[in-house]
C-alpha cells in the first residue's frame, strides 16, 4: 500500500466518522476477515454513505485499521489507535517488561550521547540530547502508568470473571500477570536492577553536565528539569509498581487459597469414594460432658453453686432426659443432714451414692457444691487425686471429698 | 428446688467467695453462656448478647472454664469450647464437613467467588441445595447417613443449634455463619496432611 500523509486533524476526523465501527473492532481484538468487516460496515452505515468497499479502503489508507499476517488476513485496529482508545477508556493493557527494557536501552543511549556531547564541549548537542531525554523520560513515566492501569484493569476483569473462568484458570491468569508483568518489573526497578542502575547513571551524568555548563542559562535550566524528571521517573515507576502489586496480590492470594479449598474438596471426596470415611479427620465436638462423662470437680468450688440458678440443666450434664423434679433427694437441708450423719473419714460422694440410688451427675454436682460451701462447718477435706464413681451404670471421674481425714492408701 | 436453693446460696455468698478464692459468681451472663457453650454451641456476633457477655469478659470466662477442664477458644469473631487433652472427633462434625465441602465445590463450579458466596448474607434456598442434585453428591451424603430430605433438615437444625448456620426452615433459608470457617480450616489441614503423606510416599519409592 502506498504511503499517504494525512494531517492529524483529518485522521482524528476520520476516527470520529467511523467511531462506532472502530469501537467494535477495539473490543474485538482478533479482528475480522475482509468479508466480515465489509458486512459490519454495511450494517452500520447510513443509506447516503459511500459504498462499503470505499469505506474499507479509506480506513486502510488512514491506517485506522491494519492487515494481519494470517493465512486469511484479518483486519484489526491499528496499534496507535488501540492505545489511544485504551487511554481514553482507561483500559490500558499491561506493558511487557521487554518494552520497559527497551526504554532502559534508550536511556543508556542517551547517557552515552550526552557524554559524547560533553567531551566535544558542544552546547548545541547537549541541548538536543537533553530535550530528547526529557521526551523519553516522559514516555517511560506514561508507560509505567499505563502498565499500572493495565494490571488493575486485568485484575478487575478477573474479579468480575465475565468469562466464567474456573478457579484454576483464574489463578493461572493471576500468576501469569504476576510473572509476565510485575516480577520482571520489580527486578528491573530494584536498586540492583537494570532500571535502578540506569537511574543512578542518569543522576551522575546530569550532575556532571550541570557543573560543566553552569554558565549557560538555558542548559542550566534544562539540567534542573532533567534532574526533577529523573526523580519523578524513579518515584513514579516505584509507585506504579506498588499499586499494581497491591491490586493483584490480594486477588492472587485469595485465588490461591480458594483453589486450595477446591483441592481439599477433591481429597475429601476421594476418601469418601475409597470408603475411608473413618480416616476422615474432624474435630472433637458436641455435648462434651455427656460424651466424656468427666466431672472436673477440681474447679467446682464456687462455680458449680451457680448452676443452682439454672432454670433448666445443661443437657450435656444430664445422664438421662428425665426432667429434674422437686423430689430430687439432695437438697441443701438433706445434704447438710447427711454431712452430720455420715461417719468420720467417709468419702462424701460414695456416701451420697450409697444413700440414694439412681442419682444423676448433676445432682451429685449440686450436692458437692453445697458441701464445698459448708466445708468449714463439717471438717471437709478435698483431695485432688481423681477416682472413679459409678453413676447410673456409667463411670465418671472426679476428685475425692472426705469428711474428716481421708484414709491412707 | 431452684427456688428453695437460691436464698441459701445468697446467704452463703461470703463463704462462697472465700472458698472460690475470687469473685467467680460475678461474670455477667454466666449461666446462659455456660449452657450454650457446654451444649456445643459456637457463639459468634450473630449470637447477640451471649457474644457480648463473652467478648467483654473473655479472660474471666477463660479462667473459669479452664478450672472445669475446658479450653475456651476464640477464633475470628466466635468462641467455642474444647475439652483439654481430647483430639477425638465425631460423626456429626464429619457430616458438617461433607455438607460444607459439597457447597464449596458447587459454588466453584458456578464460577462464583468462593468465600464471598459461601458467607454471603443472601444465603441459600434450602430446597435448591446441591446435596441431592447429582448422584455423586447423593452418594456422599448417603455415606454420611444423610440420605433423604428429612435427614438433611435434621442436619441443618443441628448446625443451626451449633451456631454454624442460620436456618429458617419456614422461609426455606439458610446461611453460613463465621464459625463454619472451622470446617474450611479443617479442609485445608486435610489437604496439607494429604500432601505430606504423598511427599513421604514419593520419597520412599
Amino acid at each position: 500500500m502506498a504511503f499517504r500523509y494525512y494531517k492529524p486533524k483529518d485522521r482524528i476526523n476520520k476516527l470520529n466518522d467511523y467511531f462506532e465501527l472502530l469501537d467494535v473492532l477495539f473490543h474485538y481484538d482478533t479482528g475480522f476477515t475482509e468479508t466480515e468487516f465489509l458486512a459490519k460496515i454495511h450494517a452500520s452505515k447510513s443509506s447516503a454513505a459511500p459504498a462499503s468497499e470505499y469505506i474499507f479502503q479509506q480506513l486502510l489508507n488512514y491506517r485506522l485499521i491494519e492487515e494481519t499476517n494470517d493465512f486469511v488476513p484479518r483486519y484489526i485496529l491499528s496499534l496507535a489507535y488501540r492505545e489511544f482508545l485504551e487511554y481514553l477508556y482507561q483500559e490500558s493493557q499491561p506493558v511487557n517488561s521487554a518494552i520497559i527494557q527497551g526504554y532502559v536501552t534508550t536511556l543508556e543511549n542517551r547517557i552515552h550521547d550526552l557524554k559524547k556531547a560533553y567531551d566535544e564541549n558542544s552546547e548545541a548537542l547537549t541541548l538536543r540530547f537533553l530535550k530528547r531525554l526529557e521526551r523519553e523520560t516522559n514516555n517511560i513515566v506514561q508507560t509505567s502508568s499505563r502498565n499500572r492501569l493495565g494490571v488493575i484493569s486485568e485484575v478487575r476483569r478477573l474479579k468480575l470473571n465475565d468469562d466464567n473462568l474456573s478457579y484454576k484458570e483464574r489463578l493461572s491468569e493471576a500468576n501469569r500477570l504476576w510473572d509476565e508483568y510485575l516480577e520482571p518489573l520489580r527486578e528491573m526497578i530494584s536498586p540492583q536492577g537494570s532500571f535502578g542502575l540506569i537511574i543512578d547513571q542518569l543522576k551522575q551524568i546530569l550532575e556532571v553536565g550541570e557543573a560543566k555548563f553552569n554558565g549557560q542559562t538555558k542548559l542550566r535550566q534544562l539540567f534542573k528539569q532533567g534532574r526533577a524528571k529523573r526523580i519523578q521517573l524513579n518515584e513514579q515507576t516505584r509507585l506504579d509498581l506498588n499499586e499494581a502489586q497491591q491490586e493483584l496480590m490480594p486477588l492472587r492470594e485469595k485465588l490461591a487459597q480458594e483453589s486450595r479449598l477446591m483441592d481439599a474438596a477433591g481429597v475429601i471426596f476421594g476418601q469418601l469414594e475409597q470408603g475411608k470415611l473413618a480416616e476422615l479427620p474432624a474435630f472433637p465436638y458436641g455435648r462434651i460432658l455427656r460424651r466424656e462423662r468427666h466431672i472436673g470437680l477440681a474447679g467446682l468450688r464456687g462455680y458449680m453453686a451457680e448452676l443452682w440458678a439454672l432454670t433448666t440443666e445443661p443437657e450435656s450434664i444430664l445422664l438421662t432426659s428425665k426432667a429434674n423434679t422437686d423430689a430430687a433427694p439432695l437438697e441443701t437441708e438433706s445434704v447438710l443432714r447427711h454431712l452430720k450423719e455420715m461417719p468420720a473419714n467417709s468419702n462424701v460422694i460414695d456416701y451420697f451414692i450409697e444413700q440414694h440410688h439412681n442419682l444423676t451427675a448433676n445432682e451429685i454436682l449440686r450436692a458437692v457444691s453445697i458441701v464445698c460451701l459448708h466445708q468449714q462447718d463439717h471438717d471437709i477435706q478435698i483431695r485432688h487425686e481423681q477416682q472413679n464413681y459409678q453413676l447410673a451404670g456409667q463411670t465418671w471421674r472426679g476428685i475425692s471429698i472426705y469428711k474428716g481425714e481421708a484414709p491412707n492408701d | 428446688m431452684t427456688d428453695k436453693l437460691m436464698p441459701e446460696f445468697i446467704g452463703s455468698s461470703a463463704d462462697a467467695v472465700d472458698l472460690a478464692g475470687s469473685s467467680v459468681f460475678d461474670i455477667p451472663g454466666k449461666v446462659e453462656v455456660f449452657q450454650a457453650l457446654v451444649s456445643g454451641m459456637h457463639i459468634s456476633l450473630q449470637s447477640g448478647e451471649l457474644f457480648h457477655y463473652l467478648n467483654n469478659h473473655t479472660d474471666d470466662y477463660k479462667t473459669e472454664l479452664a478450672t472445669l477442664g475446658y479450653e475456651l477458644i476464640h477464633e475470628l469473631d466466635y468462641y467455642y469450647l474444647q475439652p483439654f487433652d481430647d483430639e477425638r472427633s465425631n460423626e456429626y462434625s464429619k457430616r458438617c464437613l461433607v455438607f460444607i465441602t459439597i457447597i464449596i465445590e458447587s459454588i466453584a463450579n458456578n464460577s462464583q467467588d468462593l468465600v464471598e458466596r459461601f458467607f454471603s448474607e443472601q444465603g441459600f434456598e434450602c430446597d435448591q441445595l446441591p446435596h441431592f442434585a447429582t448422584e455423586r453428591y447423593r452418594n456422599y451424603m448417603q455415606n454420611m447417613e444423610v440420605g433423604e430430605d428429612r435427614q438433611l433438615r435434621a442436619l441443618l437444625n443441628n448446625m443451626h443449634r451449633s451456631g454454624f448456620i442460620e436456618y429458617r426452615e419456614e422461609e426455606n433459608f439458610m446461611r453460613f455463619l463465621t464459625p463454619s470457617h472451622r470446617f474450611l480450616t479443617l479442609s485445608l489441614e486435610i489437604l496439607e496432611q494429604h500432601n505430606k503423606q504423598n511427599a513421604v510416599n514419593e520419597a520412599q519409592q
